[in-house]
């Protein structure tokens, strides 16, 4: 079988030497339960979503977002988490599958501290754009409230669809909404 | 030309061993920070500390989990002082590499927090959430070591802003 | 510009034995690869060598989660072994998900790295893994060679290169 090499000079590839990293989109949180990023536009190689979030649950536990593609809520999507925990589980890993997106991330709620304690999250996804490859997004987050819910989370989950995506939505699953103080960026990676 | 988005503020490299290093006057037109260490130490065996703004108090909340190459850990504090990467630590001869996202750092309506991977080879890898309790704007970090050890020489600093 | 795309490499029709990137630029200061990988065969893991350093000069930590139990693991290998692969015995067209970020990859001392990598499944079973490297070799890193755990990658899979380049100035010492 053929070795795939790559000379890493200017030119191969028909991208080198290029800037890499551009912000496509922010949006910040207006108390809807749903945040989205509309039109995404194809010509990236993969996405990444920065995010600081509280959900405005007045629940005392902490919340989480799902993370869905181009609208499609009946599919059934995968999710695993590796998390280390304060409450009982500590550090522990599950895999569950989830209807209309997947786990994402966890997030404060304004039952604690308000809306100022907001929840940070990084979200990969590598090659959004093919035609050929279900998606899959890697996510790195936390929470921290000073209480049993404090936890540090590496997230990932597949979106079993060889779509493009074109449109990724962010929704609380208490039903609640992102607070005005979570912002999310949307960056396209080239590749 | 299309705008940087991924921009390099700052950068030091040791030209011989120092207590401290602070990046300050920090450009506030950003959505977030990386920052990127790599290095040892001159001696002993250092937590890596982060500090926002000179915050000396009692003001950094931590949580994380690491494997030692044989065991795991989840573990965090409240009230600590400063951010302590404290199992990915650094050690004469070893290198440990720390990345960290300050998140959405120039607000001002909410508090500060961090996304670290701490890694070193010889020792741990860990992921590590912190938050900073004021919502100050950062405008400066210091980098030291606990228990008053010095940065060997060689040991590299970045930052970079990522617009948004 | 900060970060800069070397190159894309993927993987035609029939599969590849590996993926390569020779002649790499000295102009940055940190390596990022992006992965987006899968084997056509049964093969769980994949490696980076760099500059055609086969021997055991790689060591690391990691953590790893599987879906349902979480361990930790260290040793000294032949490359950087960045975490799991994707398979046959799991999901079609379903690729894993993961970074190698190598620090200071020009310079003429040993190398600090790290990866965070997940692989996919519409099971229970998937992993996310996070690791810890360091590469003894005191060379420039001008090339590298991405292998999978046995048999070949599967076509459409990708890895990027890319260059993260550092700022001038801006700190102070005490």
């Amino acid at each position: 079988m053929p070795n795939i090499g790559f000379w890493a000079t200017a030119g191969a590839g028909g991208g080198a030497g290029i800037p890499a990293y551009e912000h496509i989109a922010t949006v910040y949180g207006n108390s809807s339960s749903s945040i989205s990023f509309s039109s995404i536009p194809s010509t990236y190689k993969h996405l990444q979503i920065r995010s600081v979030a509280v959900s405005t649950a007045s629940d005392s536990q902490a919340d989480w977002f799902k993370i869905r593609f181009n609208d499609d809520s009946s599919t059934t999507y995968w999710s695993h988490y590796t998390q280390g925990y304060n409450a009982g589980g500590g550090l522990a890993s599950y895999g569950f599958s989830l209807t209309g997106g997947n786990l994402a991330a966890f997030t404060n709620t304004i039952f604690n501290s308000g809306t100022t304690n907001v929840s940070p999250s990084i979200i990969d996804i590598v090659d959004y754009a093919s035609t050929t490859k279900n998606k899959t997004m890697k996510c790195l987050s936390g929470v921290i409230r000073d209480d049993a819910y404090d936890r540090v989370v590496i997230s990932s989950g597949s979106w079993p669809s060889t779509a493009a995506i074109n449109k990724i939505s962010l929704i609380v699953n208490s039903g609640n909404g992102f607070a005005s103080t979570s912002r999310f960026s949307l960056y396209g990676i080239k590749g | 030309m299309p705008t940087q988005t991924y921009v390099p503020l700052a950068n030091l490299t040791l030209s011989s061993s120092q207590t401290t290093v602070t990046f300050s006057s920090i450009g506030q037109g950003y959505g977030d920070l990386v920052f990127v260490f790599a290095g040892s130490c001159l001696s002993g065996s250092a937590d890596f500390y982060i500090r926002l703004n000179g915050d000396t108090g009692g003001n950094y909340d931590r949580w994380f989990m690491q494997g030692d190459g044989a065991n795991t850990e989840t573990f965090g504090n409240a009230g600590d002082s400063p951010f302590r990467v404290s199992r990915a630590v650094l050690a004469p001869g070893e290198l440990t590499n720390i990345t960290m996202n300050v998140m959405a750092y120039s607000a001002t309506d909410k508090h500060k927090t961090v996304l670290i991977r701490g890694n070193n080879a010889s020792r741990s890898t860990e992921a590590y959430m912190g938050r900073w309790g004021s919502s100050a704007a950062v405008n400066s970090i210091t980098l030291l070591l606990g228990g008053g050890f010095s940065f060997a020489a060689g040991s590299t600093f970045a930052l970079y802003g990522i617009a948004s | 510009m900060t970060m800069t795309l070397i190159a894309t490499s993927t993987v035609g029709a029939g599969g590849a034995a590996s993926i390569s990137f020779t002649g790499i630029p000295q102009t940055g200061t940190d390596l990022l690869v992006v992965f987006s990988l899968r084997s056509d065969g049964t093969a769980s893991f994949f490696k980076v060598q760099v500059n055609g350093d086969t021997g055991s000069n790689y060591p690391f930590k990691r953590l790893t989660g599987t879906g349902s139990s979480v361990a930790s693991a260290g040793a000294t290998l032949d490359g950087f072994y960045v975490g799991g692969l994707t398979n046959t015995n799991e999901t079609s067209n379903t690729f894993e998900n993961g970074q190698l970020y190598i620090c200071n990859y020009t310079s003429n001392v040993a190398k600090s790295a790290s990866a965070d990598n997940v692989t996919e499944n519409n099971a229970t079973a998937a992993t996310q893994d996070i690791r810890a490297f360091s590469w003894t070799g005191t060379s420039a890193i001008t090339s590298m060679v991405v292998t999978p755990g046995g048999g070949n990658f599967a076509q459409y899979s990708t890895a990027s290169l890319y260059t993260i380049t550092k700022g001038s100035g801006g700190a102070t010492v005490a």
